[in-house]
């Protein structure tokens, strides 16, 4: 057999970048191809045109020694390249059935009518062949954001793909759904399928990769087999230099308690929650997903009201009465959902950054002025290193990484003196989050009290100084970093299971 | 993993919730039967095909407004392609076409529509912009032919066909409701374009993603409104025998408002033929009733309003308590 799927030196071009410049990938049968690069690298414009969403300004789609030309996504589908984008693209007001069979709902009658019940019978058998645990029927509007994940995976395995492309599938993933994904892709490869797997987890590269592409910058630095790679030269080819990842740690007894929260709690939530976040410190939070991390954020950030309880800021009682209020107290959160709570997508990044602090550009008049509004913009931009080409940039065209360093700097541009942050880097790459990472330790060194939750160990452990461990709305336990390794944390993260939670 | 108690509150408030969704059937109940007994002219059989008539021309423009708000969009050339159409189809009535002037009003319709989808594809207009287009058009032209006179015509066949005709009882115009209905139902419901209409209506960018031609679909579902406007002008002329430049205006807000009424959001991915058809019936009734009991035209019209945003309060508050 020849290989099913090569991009041969494909260019594109948007307005302003160029995105791919002469990229050249293989696929052979049967190998999970990674797909690494930073954010902007140009994985998902690669996977696009494959897709058959964009078209290449040059280059070529060979699929089993046939050069292609797609006119759209339906001719990929149609040519066997199934793909699950970056973005989630879940029809949010229809069913499981519905979205797993869009396009190909059977039909009855010559076509007069939709074949409902072997509609819902083709969807739920591929949802059980899949290993997924969803009925077809449930309304994509009550699922999760892993479930809805999930489903966009069965979309694109309902009928067994040539080609199947998986652009950072596992971001919002559960750690039982991504076991569900990985059964699955190792039996698509064993059937011959070529699988193309982007992703910014080192640990899933190393763990399914057969073959690995590096991108940068709209060019392939690297191909090889996995084995060929260590995650420190993969760092590098993706970054092109050295990045170092290392561990702070401040002894926190001699630190000032910054924010002091006692019995803390919100009624199936959080439950007694005593602790102290020094001002100088990392405060990492970790736990399992529902373990009730972000509703503990929440309720320190003035978004959530507990039910009892209180908390002292930098001393004095501290009941905000909501975000706005936190926030004038030098309160800021960092939400874990960027798209819905923390950005205006369609906004500039100035607009953006501005926006927690708009009174300080008034101008004549009490208008606003924007040539201060500008440079204060730019200012953040630099200090974050955020890769926009103006201020004037809409949010919308950036990458997931600094969209994400967009949010940082509309909250830093506030100057907190607490500063909460519910997953920082998720979705993305190595590079930023290394940057993200120093910055949060830079934070802290200069006196902010840092409160970051994250799902990652690696991280939690690259950047606290204590963490937090969360189990079923309660702390499981507060200890030193040094002390701390992922196995210990997950220890304690799993510590209540079982225990009735009267 | 909730707890007895939560279960039994959240049980009481979709119970209330439930109440509150089928608000609009009661309300609909309370009406016909209050007019019922307080006027003795609304319960007469004469009125019944009266209003069966009357709710003809709202319910096939609702459906097509059905079929545009699901898309996402809008219309509001409804009224005025309607009149047009009528227009154009009286005149070649009485150039003495004969039964070609029925295909005749169906192509005004439809090209009015396909205008509106060419616009909003090809153009990359907003569809309030394009239909708003399409309404000064088609009004211009209609006054331009009329000259701002009434179009009389002769054609008995033609008025029986779709209006004055009846079997079993029913008007024709009905019938031709019935038939719209049943077909805007079954495309809606039951068919692929249907279920490809919702994906679409749902989200029109994931929809491309996926693959399915949104394009194609909104010039599709513009010039079938817009085929059905050119019905509902047919019936408008036939009912009365004669056509005027502004026989169906304000036709589109109407439509809407049934629509609204149904319990369809204006977003988009939602929204179904059985709904609409109860907010139709409910305007027709009202409007019926309100001018059999001698209220005037401009107190209906505020009466509706208030109509309108009740009901869209108390769906809100329904769905608030579903979510929760
Ligand atoms: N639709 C688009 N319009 C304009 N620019 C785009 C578009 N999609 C991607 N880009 C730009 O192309 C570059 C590559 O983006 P992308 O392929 O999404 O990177 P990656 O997936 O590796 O993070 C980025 O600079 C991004 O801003
Ligand atoms: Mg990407």
């Amino acid at each position: 057999m020849t290989e099913s799927l090569e991009l041969h030196a494909v260019s594109k071009r948007f307005p302003g970048v160029l995105a791919l410049d002469g990229v050249s990938l293989r696929v052979l049968p049967g190998e999970v191809h990674a797909v690494m690069g930073e954010n902007g690298a140009g994985k998902s414009t690669l996977m696009k045109i494959a897709a058959g969403i964009h078209t290449p300004d040059s280059g070529s789609i060979v699929l089993d020694g046939q050069s292609l030309t797609f006119r759209g996504p339906h001719d990929a589908a149609l040519a066997g390249i199934s793909t699950v984008f970056q973005e989630l693209t879940v029809l949010e007001n229809r069913d499981v059935a519905h979205n797993v069979m869009v396009g190909r709902e059977p039909v009855r009658m010559g076509g007069l009518l939709v074949d409902r019940k072997s509609l819902y019978r083709q969807a739920q058998a591929v949802l059980d062949r899949l290993g997924i645990d969803l009925s077809a029927e449930t309304p994509v509007a009550s699922l999760s954001a892993g479930e809805r994940q999930m489903i966009e995976i069965a979309r694109a395995c309902a009928v067994n793909p040539k080609v199947l492309i998986l652009d950072e599938p596992t971001s919002s993933l559960g750690r039982e759904e991504e076991l569900v994904l990985f059964a699955l892709i190792d039996r698509l490869r064993g059937q011959g399928t070529s699988i193309i797997y982007i992703t910014h987890r080192m640990s899933e590269v190393f763990q399914l990769a057969d073959r690995i592409t590096v991108l940068r910058d709209g060019r392939r630095v690297a191909t090889g087999p996995t084995g060929d790679f260590s995650k420190d030269s993969l760092i590098k080819a993706m970054v092109g230099r050295d990045v170092p990842e290392r561990r702070h740690g401040v002894t926190v007894d001699n630190l000032p308690i910054a924010l002091e929260a006692a019995d803390l709690g919100r009624r199936g939530h959080v439950k007694n929650a005593t602790f102290t976040l020094h001002a100088g410190e990392v405060l990492g939070v970790a736990g399992l997903m529902g373990a009730g991390r972000t509703e503990l954020a929440r309720l320190l950030a003035g978004i959530d009201r507990p039910d009892h309880g209180h908390m002292r800021l930098f001393g004095e009682e501290f009941a905000p009465s909501g975000v706005k209020d936190a926030a004038a107290r030098g309160v800021a959160y960092v939400s874990e959902d960027r798209k819905q709570l923390g950005l205006l997508l369609s906004l500039t990044v100035a607009d953006n950054i501005a926006l927690p602090a708009l009174r300080r550009f008034s101008g004549l008049a009490g208008l606003l002025s924007f040539t201060k509004l500008r440079a204060f913009a730019r200012k953040w931009m630099e200090e974050l290193s955020v890769k926009a080409k103006t201020p004037d940039t809409v949010v919308n065209t950036l990458s997931g990484g600094n969209q994400q360093k967009v949010v940082l700097a509309k909250w830093l541009s506030t100057e907190p003196r607490v500063l909460l942050l519910d997953e920082p880097t998720r979705g993305v790459d190595v590079g930023a989050k290394a940057e993200i990472h120093q910055r949060i330790r830079n934070l802290a060194d200069s006196g902010v009290a840092v409160l970051a939750i994250s799902s990652e160990l690696p991280e939690i452990l690259a950047i606290s100084d204590r963490v937090l461990v969360m189990a079923q709305g309660r702390i499981a336990g507060i200890v030193n970093a040094e002390d701390a390794t992922e196995e210990s944390l997950l220890e304690l993260a799993f510590s209540e299971m079982g225990a009735d939670a009267a | 993993m909730t707890s007895p108690t939560a279960e039994l509150e959240r049980r009481a408030r979709l119970r209330r919730a439930m109440i509150a969704t089928s608000g609009i059937y009661i309300a609909f109940a309370v009406l016909v039967v209050a007019l019922a007994m307080i006027s003795p002219a609304f319960r007469s059989p004469d009125n019944l095909v009266n209003i069966g008539r009357q709710v003809a021309i709202l319910g096939i423009a609702s459906s097509a407004m059905t079929f545009v708000i699901i898309l996402g969009e809008i219309d509001l050339s409804v009224g005025a392609v309607a009149s047009v159409s009528g227009v154009i189809t009286a005149l070649a009535l009485s150039a003495g076409i004969g039964p070609l002037a029925i295909p005749v009003g169906l192509a005004v319709g439809a090209g009015f529509g396909l205008l509106n989808g060419l616009l909003i594809v090809y153009v990359a207009v907003p569809s309030f912009i394009a239909t708003l287009v399409s309404f000064f058009i088609a009004q211009g032209l209609a006054l331009t032919l009329t000259t701002g006179q009434t179009i009389l015509f002769a054609a008995d066949g033609f008025r029986l066909l779709f209006a004055t005709g009846s079997v079993l009882g029913f008007s024709s115009a009905f019938i031709w409701l019935v038939l719209v209905f049943g077909l805007m139902g079954w495309l809606l419901a039951r068919t692929r374009f249907g279920a490809h209409l919702y994906a679409i209506g749902g989200s029109q960018d994931n929809a491309r993603m996926l693959g399915l031609a949104v394009d194609r679909m909104k010039i599709v579902i513009f010039t079938l409104a817009g085929a059905l406007m050119g019905l509902v002008g047919m019936i408008l002329i036939a009912r009365i025998g004669n056509a005027r430049a502004d026989g169906a205006i304000g036709l589109e807000f109407d439509a809407i408002a049934a629509v609204v009424l149904g319990g369809t959001a204006l977003g988009g991915g939602y929204g179904s033929i059985l709904r609409t058809i109860v907010g139709v019936m409910l305007i027709g009734v009202m409007n019926n009733g309100l001018a059999i009991l001698n209220v005037d035209f401009n107190t209906q019209q505020i009466i509706k309003g208030v109509l309108v945003i009740a009901v869209v309060l108390v769906d809100r508050w329904a769905r608030n308590i579903k979510m929760n």
